[in-house]
């Protein structure tokens, strides 16, 4: 049976059908990554243009290469600040989701009082689906008579509250097919509840925790119509935002745009190059669970 | 003797006090920041407000009752329908052959992989915009030296293409996430299920209708729910693609109650809009999930 499969194997090999189906795979998902790329080549070439062959000759390569573009947009879009903003409202909304939602669903999944725990994560899954839009009215003017519009604060909170249902259905998920003796272990040690949760069973949630970080993170990153309404005043945007305003405020001209978009998009990149595995891995995790 | 009975009594009080004392942040952010903006829409949605004054009347199904009459709302929500209907067609189409493209290449797998997730990390807005450019600058010039006149005068402002397009680019931004989800999947499957097949002689496409596919069912069902779903909250990317038009061509109905809640000072009609949508994703998530869960077991 063995040396028959194996004989299968190198046949197959040498077959030209075998060949020629591969060149073809090959050669179509080639052609998808071109269409993948070819927005990603006509933003770099537009970039380096100045601002007539920008409109003129979009899709030629550049006469002469305009680097000064990329100084003129991340001057123009006050790069570092809007960087610095998503940064912090992007960690800081991921540190209260992972603080918060972490020791809520361990309680759910490991209290004495089951039912009543039950009742609550089940309150927490019903909040999964609710879109955005039901609620932007009433939130908005939540977020006016808290004094919470307008301010980063309000934007964390709101991310951490927002977030609450997927990462406890997630962590509960998780923490339920945790063996049992391992906190027994812990108890018998006469830990509190908040060591024990700190010292053996947040290390143990790493893998789920590394899919909640990474579905948040972008999600929050990329957000737009949250920013958009809340944050007025150009000290207080997001890269969404600069993205958003950027081609108005600079007259139209492409090319800066571009060279603006291009600089806000390379800590996406590096970021998911860097990440590539657990971002990979955490969207099927997180999709398969949801 | 009682004395120690008190006090276990009391020590696990206690206990259960800490125990809901570390579960009230995570309720607490829950209960203000999606329970209470849900009902507060509900109730909105059966007044008159406009988002600014102090006061405002109810006036019960009003805001319901003349949607289902409103052809400045019906447009909206028709063009949502057709544009998540042919968005899972499309992302699961195209998600389920690239995955297997992927996987069935011989060498690069990663770098294919890697290179076709790319659009997935960017903000929509940002695709929106670009892709714009594109259609007006890059593919209209094109479309000159070609000769296709459509295509020369901009596909997004015609009323018939523009959104088809809003779902190719869709496709474009988003088909590599729904391709690693079926790539997941196709992981799954265990390896003795295809050599038993290839034994019995089952290759190539067959192999793929009654081996493959079958088996994917649980990577199919979440991403057709997930498809349908994010179809119907989609704002960002059509906005900055087309802002809705030309006219009203390719708006979607979450463009819609944005601009009753906050422009057209709507506030009531919005929300009510708001309320209808969640009810459409509730029913349709709720189908699938049952039509999808039982395709699911009879698989097995």
């Amino acid at each position: 049976m063995r040396v028959k499969k194996n004989n299968d194997i190198v046949m197959n090999k040498r077959s030209p059908r075998r060949v020629v189906s591969d060149v073809m795979t090959t050669l179509i998902m080639s052609v998808l990554v071109l269409i993948i790329l070819y927005p990603f080549i006509v933003m770099l070439l537009v970039s380096l243009k100045d601002t007539k062959e920008a409109l003129v000759s979009p899709n030629s390569i550049p006469s002469k290469l305009h680097w000064e573009n990329y100084v003129k947009a991340w001057k123009n879009m006050n790069y570092l600040k809007v960087f610095g903003n998503t940064v912090y409202i992007t960690v800081a909304s991921l540190a209260g989701i992972i603080l918060f939602s972490g020791i809520c669903s361990y309680v759910i999944s490991w209290s004495k009082y089951k039912r009543f725990y039950n009742g609550i994560y089940l309150l927490f899954i019903c909040g999964i689906m609710i879109p955005f839009y039901t609620a932007l009215v009433p939130l908005t003017k939540l977020m006016t008579d808290l004094h919470l519009n307008n301010s980063f604060t309000g934007m964390i909170w709101l991310y951490i509250g927002r977030n609450m249902p997927m990462a406890v259905f997630l962590y509960t998920g998780f923490i339920r097919s945790v063996s049992v003796e391992i906190l027994e272990a812990g108890k018998v040690d006469g830990a509190n509840i908040w060591d024990l949760y700190w010292k053996i069973m947040f290390p143990i949630m790493k893998p789920i925790t590394s899919t909640i970080l990474v579905l948040d993170a972008l999600g929050i990153w990329n957000d737009y119509l949250f920013p958009k309404i809340m944050l007025i005043g150009k000290d207080l945007r997001t890269i969404t935002l600069a993205q958003a305003y950027f081609k108005g405020e600079n007259s139209g001209m492409m090319n800066l745009t571009f060279a603006a978009y291009i600089l806000t998009i390379i800590p996406v990149i590096l970021f998911y190059f860097a990440f590539q595995k657990n971002i990979v891995e955490g969207v099927a995790a997180g999709a398969v669970k949801g | 003797m009682k004395d120690n009975q008190a006090r276990v009594k009391q020590n696990r009080r206690n206990a259960a006090l800490v125990e809901f004392m570390l579960v009230l942040p995570a309720l607490l952010l829950y209960f203000v920041f999606v329970v209470y903006p849900l009902f507060g829409g509900i109730f909105y949605s059966l007044t008159d407000w406009d988002g600014i004054r102090k006061t405002f009347n109810f006036i019960g199904l009003k805001n319901y009752i003349d949607i289902i009459h409103d052809s400045y709302v019906l447009g909206p929500l028709k063009n949502t329908f057709i544009y998540a209907f042919f968005n899972t067609i499309f992302l699961n189409i195209l998600g389920l052959l690239m995955a297997i493209g992927a996987e069935s290449v011989r060498r690069g797998r990663n770098i294919f992989r890697a290179l076709l997730y790319i659009p997935s990390v960017l903000s929509a807005i940002l695709v929106g915009f670009v892709f714009n450019f594109i259609f007006d600058k890059s593919l209209g010039t094109l479309g000159k030296q070609l000769g296709i006149q459509v295509m020369a005068n901009n596909l997004l402002g015609s009323k018939s293409f523009a959104l088809a397009m809003g779902i190719l680019v869709t496709s474009w931004k988003s088909a590599g996430w729904y391709m690693v989800v079926y790539i997941a999947g196709l992981h799954n499957i265990d390896q003795s299920l295809y050599d038993a097949a290839s034994v019995d002689g089952v290759t190539g496409w067959k192999r793929f209708w009654y081996v493959t596919f079958p088996l994917l069912a649980p990577s199919f069902t979440i991403n057709m729910v997930l498809a349908v779903e994010r179809s119907f909250k989609q704002y960002d990317l059509l906005y900055a693609l087309t802002g809705g038009g030309p006219g009203r061509a390719s708006e979607l109905i979450s463009m819609t109650i944005y601009n009753e809640s906050f422009t057209n000072k709507r506030a009531g009609y919005g929300t009510a809009l708001g309320v209808i949508l969640f009810l459409i994703i509730v029913a349709i998530t709720l189908f699938q999930m049952k039509v999808l869960r039982k395709r699911e077991e009879d698989a097995r």
